[in-house]
């Protein structure tokens, strides 16, 4: 009976062992016990960034990011270069966009609304101009059911508590108000007042609202609320920057207008006009026929695409045919856009080159964005045009486009310069006779470089309405 | 000794090899789930420190062998670049290969999938071994502008010497980098890492101020290591946008490369 016994109990321990065993090994092989597939696949492609968090980052970014903890008269302007902290904000907002998208709305008041709120704790942030709200809803990835809400000029995000907050949308006249809006990242409550002292302590200049320090009745209608005044710096240390057209595009453009035949161009001619179109046309570059003007400007064409360099390194491009009657999807006119502006910023030896978009418009036919050269925080504006590039694109194609193309880099330190400015805003106002805000007209105001005949461009003080009214500062010699 | 008693002395015997056996793996499972634990606390250190991760804490998978460096260098993959349209250079030490093929093509509306596709072709022509080439990350890098690079991948651990880094844009290949290194298993062998990869991130990972960091993958693999000459194990921390730290398995100590 014994003897029937073992025989069992050794073939069950034998079985036990070679199981143990196996267990171990493919333990210490694939550091799993059951796991016995030894071919461990590696971890999925990482898509390190897409191409819509590129254009959020680089291109789409709203025009200025305004904080304060409720000191209407400590505001601070988020710098774009400071540590990451626009972008941040920026991304968590976009969260915020995306959220309101499908919330209910809680109430609509007029601008007086947008007065009363501006000055409490918690941020501003302003496109600069009305942005469609079917490019609103491309950006957050959100499909929009506030009908009522047709573009967005820009948005308050006040924390409340914990991880929610109300949001204010200013859309025309009317103020748009969601409350108990998820805020996360650097927005919600518990991080609010550590990212406003992050900000305050690296923030150059201190702003106050106009609401703060002036009588809203006397410039209602007329002048926005928020928009940020300088009230202490009298000495402030801004650069001067040097302005000039793409080496390429000016040095082409310089040697055709001394070249003695058109007809008969000369090898350095050739190889000008050769370099630009293979940077602009590729493997397509023979495919356009180039065109010397009587004027001098430089025309590359094929049937019904025309790009034309001008003699002052400018460029235009139409196209031709018919562009067909529907304006397709926004997002795809904006990368049409955009694709057609890089294709002509590689005309520049420079990586340093920014651009953001300063307005997108809906036309009949198409839909036309225009972008502003930025730099050091300010953006570089063009006389009377006031944006640098403008395009005018449908979902299928580019219609037009008209660009002036520029270098841009620091002057100031070139030179070995430093330059001293008075920026408090109400000098500059009373300076220029604009000291009565009733008859002062304007959306916002700001720092800017307004480019001119001038290579070297030193600051100025806009005040952006219909018409850009530009308040040129004076330099201060330094004590 | 009749076969009775040896039966019987083969059973007790079985019986506490597997007693040690059982004993064994129960610790390890312990060991393991404590290892998840820490993971959670890890992980809720990295949350405090605002550092977001993309991927999972995976402390089993360190490289297995130990390989060795040789000094051969496969030319294959440079004679056939340099039959190709455009320019190739090589470095020094023959580990990379750079090429800048001449523009033959225009894809006037790229996307993402496009060029991968284009980058995958580019890579299939390539004289070498295919199959443990992995893609392991897609970058959009400008409008229309895009980088991927597919690593070696061999028995279960990356060789991050192996590669081959690719950036398409509407002209096609704009540029391709291929790195390659030469190496033998020198032995076999488990061999245990001193430091847990979570210790090392707690350690070595830290936010400045409030700027944003992103853990988006983390693996192991082998690394040469120029100064010594040795190929040693390692893992890999890729964060942000395609920055990468090296940490050795053995002791945690970083690689600055």
């Amino acid at each position: 009976m014994r003897k029937k016994i073992i025989y069992p109990i050794f073939a069950f321990l034998l079985t036990v062992t070679i199981f143990q065993v196996a267990v171990l090994v493919n333990y210490h092989s694939t550091g799993s016990f059951f796991s016995f597939n030894n071919n461990k696949e590696p971890q999925t492609v990482t898509n390190i960034k897409e191409f819509e968090e590129y254009l959020t980052e680089e291109y789409v970014t709203p025009f200025e990011i305004m904080v304060t903890a409720g000191e209407g008269l400590s505001v601070y302007k988020v710098s774009r270069s400071s540590e990451q902290y626009f972008t941040e904000i920026w991304k968590d907002s976009i969260t915020v966009l995306k959220d309101i998208s499908a919330s209910p709305l809680y109430e609509m008041y007029d601008e007086t609304k947008w007065n009363e709120m501006t000055g409490r704790s918690g941020l501003i942030i302003k496109f600069g101009y009305d942005c469609p709200i079917s490019f609103i809803n491309w950006i957050s990835d959100s499909v929009n059911t506030n009908s009522g809400l047709q573009s967005i000029n820009k948005f308050m995000i006040i924390p409340t508590e914990g991880t929610e907050g109300d949001v204010y949308i200013r859309s025309g006249n009317t103020v748009y108000r969601y409350i108990g809006v998820e805020l996360g990242g650097v927005l919600s409550n518990e991080k609010f007042l550590s990212l406003y002292q992050n900000i305050k302590d690296s923030s150059e200049f201190t702003y106050a609202y106009m609401t703060e320090v002036s009588d809203y009745d006397t410039f209602k209608g007329n002048v926005e609320p928020d928009i940020a005044v300088n009230i202490e710096a009298d000495n402030a240390h801004i650069t001067k920057i040097r302005v000039a057209g793409f080496e390429l595009l000016t040095e082409c453009m310089l040697n055709l207008e001394i070249e003695p035949d058109i007809y008969d161009l000369s090898p350095t001619m050739e190889q000008y006009i050769t370099t630009i179109k293979t940077r602009l046309f590729g493997v397509y570059a023979d495919v356009y026929k180039s065109i010397i003007g009587q004027n001098r400007d430089l025309t590359f064409s094929d049937q019904y695409n025309i790009y034309n360099i001008h003699n002052d390194g400018s460029i235009s491009y139409r196209y031709t045919s018919s562009s067909g009657d529907a304006k397709g999807d926004i997002s795809a006119a904006f990368t049409n856009a955009l694709s057609m502006l890089t294709d002509l910023l590689s005309l520049s030896a420079s990586d340093e080159i920014h651009i953001y978009l300063a307005d997108v418009t809906e036309e009949e036919n198409a839909y036309g964005f225009s972008f502003c050269y930025l730099y050091n925080d300010y953006p570089v504006l063009i006389e009377n045009d006031g944006y640098a590039i403008t395009v005018s694109a449908t979902a299928e194609r580019v219609i037009s486009l008209d660009a002036v193309l520029y270098d841009i880099s620091d002057a100031s330190s070139a030179l070995g310069e430093t330059d001293l400015y008075d920026i408090r805003t109400f000098g500059l106002l009373s300076d220029a006779g604009m000291a009565d805000l009733g008859l002062l007209k304007a959306n916002n105001m700001c720092m800017a470089y307004i480019k001119n005949d001038s290579i070297v461009l030193s600051p100025s003080w806009i005040i952006d309405d219909e018409d850009m009214t530009v308040l040129t500062l004076t330099e201060k010699e330094a004590e | 000794m009749d076969s009775k008693k040896a039966m019987k002395i083969l059973v007790v015997l079985m019986i506490l090899v597997n007693l040690i056996m059982a004993g064994y793996i129960i610790s390890l499972a312990v060991s393991q789930s404590q290892q998840r634990i820490d993971n959670k606390y890890i992980m809720s250190i990295l949350e405090y420190r605002g550092i977001t991760l993309e991927c999972d804490i995976d402390n089993s998978s360190t490289p297995v062998f130990k390989l060795k460096h040789t000094d051969d260098v496969n030319d294959e993959v440079y004679q056939y670049l340099l039959l190709r349209d455009g320019v190739t250079t090589r470095s020094d030490d023959g580990m990379v290969i750079t090429f800048i093929p001449a523009v033959t093509q225009r894809y006037e509306n790229i996307d993402l999938d496009t060029a991968e596709v284009i980058a995958r072709d580019f890579m299939e022509a390539l004289p070498v071994e295919q199959n443990p080439y992995v893609l392991d990350y897609r970058q959009t890098t400008g409008v229309g502008t895009y980088s991927f690079q597919f690593n070696f991948y061999d028995s279960n651990s990356y060789i991050y010497d192996k590669y081959v880094k690719i950036q398409v844009s509407k002209n096609g290949i704009i540029e391709a980098v291929i790195g390659s290194i030469s190496y033998e298993v020198e032995n076999s062998g488990y061999t245990a890492s001193d430091i847990s990869i979570g210790n090392i991130l707690v350690s070595n990972f830290t936010r400045q101020g409030i700027s944003q960091m992103v853990l988006r993958k983390i693996d192991s693999g082998y690394l040469y290591i120029k100064e010594t000459g040795q190929i040693e194990a390692v893992w890999r921390v890729l964060y942000n946008e395609n920055q990468v730290r090296y940490f050795l398995t053995k002791d945690g100590e970083e690689v600055i490369r």
